[in-house]
């Protein structure tokens, strides 16, 4: 037992031991992109370290090594290079919670039933919920300057859905996403979509963070710009199947080549 | 010595005459060119006027307006000097269309100056050089205004 080494070699340093018997749950997850799929395991383990008699400061006896411990899950789904700040590590959370890339813990989201095959995907979900993250509106309290519009292609892969996130060359606000010139370059294969996210909730005066011609009361859904970008992509690829897809602080919205006339409206969830 | 000063008085004067007379030039020059309010046309830009008059969720607000029989191809740019001179001074003097007016100075934005048979469409939006990248965000002013300005609406598109 490798806890036994670590006794051992306190022994060695010290004669004089305190032992503290910690109980973890981790979880193991199979396939780390799906956290539905993450087994709960209980683990039970003791350190022990010297109290005093080597004078080297009451440090741990023994040589940390903890290689044997599963990585907590929010270690591994949730790190994302696309939106998470550099030098920020999301916090670990209780089963039926999720970070709130604030430090914090919340609920987690409820999962999506739609009929809408791609937001009923359990990646997408997955999307939507970074996207909502690095959104900075997980709630009405945070500066509406503070937060950002993100999001991302919407690609269907291995018969189910991803995102690919929009590149650090689509600049960000809380008012929009201005890609790059060479913008259609960038655009991946078998696209079948584009998601954003409106950093706000249904009320909300945007008049700070989106200058005077906000809304002094924001209405929620996708806007001219919105459906202008959709006509664009679609034009582009000869492909006047694709989505527009709209995550706000309230509602998921959807629309297609029909823009405002054929919106669609979703409870949210998965965010 | 009497018919030098005399002379020289003359010329002094003529050059004063003369120098005004540029500056008046210059500045009558620099108010024409700052008086005219006409934007350029964006393929973009040109959208929203298509999509208010063509949308049908939209239909409510083109009866309300009136601008049901207004038609796609009668969408251009405002080039009359006039007429964007008008419709800048119909911005300028009202407080909410001037402060967000003012609020776009410096940015990548501009105002757009539209028109069909009996309309006006005003509204701001990404400069012309933008129109290789559409952007993404939340709904922005949209006012129609009646070709004798008359009367307007406000819409959130």
């Amino acid at each position: 037992m490798r806890d036994g080494e670590a006794v051992t070699n306190s022994n060695e340093r010290s004669t004089n031991l305190t032992c503290i018997t910690y109980t973890m749950t981790s979880y193991i997850c199979p396939d780390p992109s799906r956290p539905s799929y993450c087994v709960p395991t209980t683990i039970t383990f003791t350190d022990c370290f010297s109290t005093g008699s080597t004078g080297s400061g009451g440090g741990f006896g023994g040589p940390a090594d903890h290689n044997w411990q599963p990585l907590p899950k929010r270690a591994i789904i949730e790190v994302d290079n696309a939106l998470d700040p550099p030098g920020t590590l999301p916090s670990v959370c209780e089963p039926g919670m999720v970070s709130d890339r604030n430090g914090g813990c919340v609920p987690k989201p409820d999962p999506c039933d739609t009929g809408n095959n791609i937001l009923d995907s359990e990646e997408i979900q997955s999307d939507l919920l970074k996207i909502w993250s690095g959104s900075n509106a997980s709630s009405g309290d945070i500066p509406m300057d503070e937060r950002l519009e993100q999001g991302g292609w919407i690609i269907e892969i291995n018969g189910g859905y991803d995102v690919v996130f929009f590149p650090p060359t689509f600049l960000r606000d809380p008012c929009g996403i201005s890609p790059p010139s060479n913008w259609k370059d960038l655009i991946p294969d078998n696209i079948v979509g584009y998601v954003h996210s409106h950093p706000f909730y249904i009320g909300e005066n945007t008049l700070g963070p989106c200058g005077a011609e906000g809304e002094t009361s924001y209405e929620g859904g996708p806007s001219d710009p919105d459906y202008i970008f959709l006509m664009d992509l679609m034009n582009f690829l000869g492909n006047f199947n694709i989505a527009g897809y709209v995550i706000d602080g309230g509602k998921i919205y959807s629309y297609d080549f029909r823009y405002s006339a054929g919106i669609k409206e979703y409870n949210r969830c998965g965010y | 010595m009497w018919i030098l000063k005399h002379r020289q008085m003359r010329y002094f004067k003529r050059g004063i005459i003369l120098s005004v007379l540029i500056l008046c030039a210059f500045e009558m020059s620099a108010q024409r060119t700052a008086v005219n309010s006409c934007t350029s046309n964006s393929r973009l830009a040109r959208y929203r006027v298509e999509f208010f008059l063509t949308l049908p969720d939209r239909k409510v607000f083109r009866e309300e307006t009136g601008a049901t029989g207004e038609k796609v191809e009668q969408i251009a740019i405002v080039q009359d000097e006039n007429v964007c001179n008008s419709l800048q001074n119909f911005i300028s003097n009202n407080r909410k269309f001037k402060n967000i007016d003012q609020s776009i100075i410096d940015t990548d934005k501009q105002i757009y100056f539209y028109k069909t048979d009996n309309f006006y469409y005003v509204f701001w939006g990404r400069k012309p050089e933008f129109d290789d990248r559409p952007a993404t965000g939340p709904k922005t002013l949209f006012i129609v205004i009646k070709n004798d300005l008359s009367q307007f609406w406000e819409y959130y598109f």
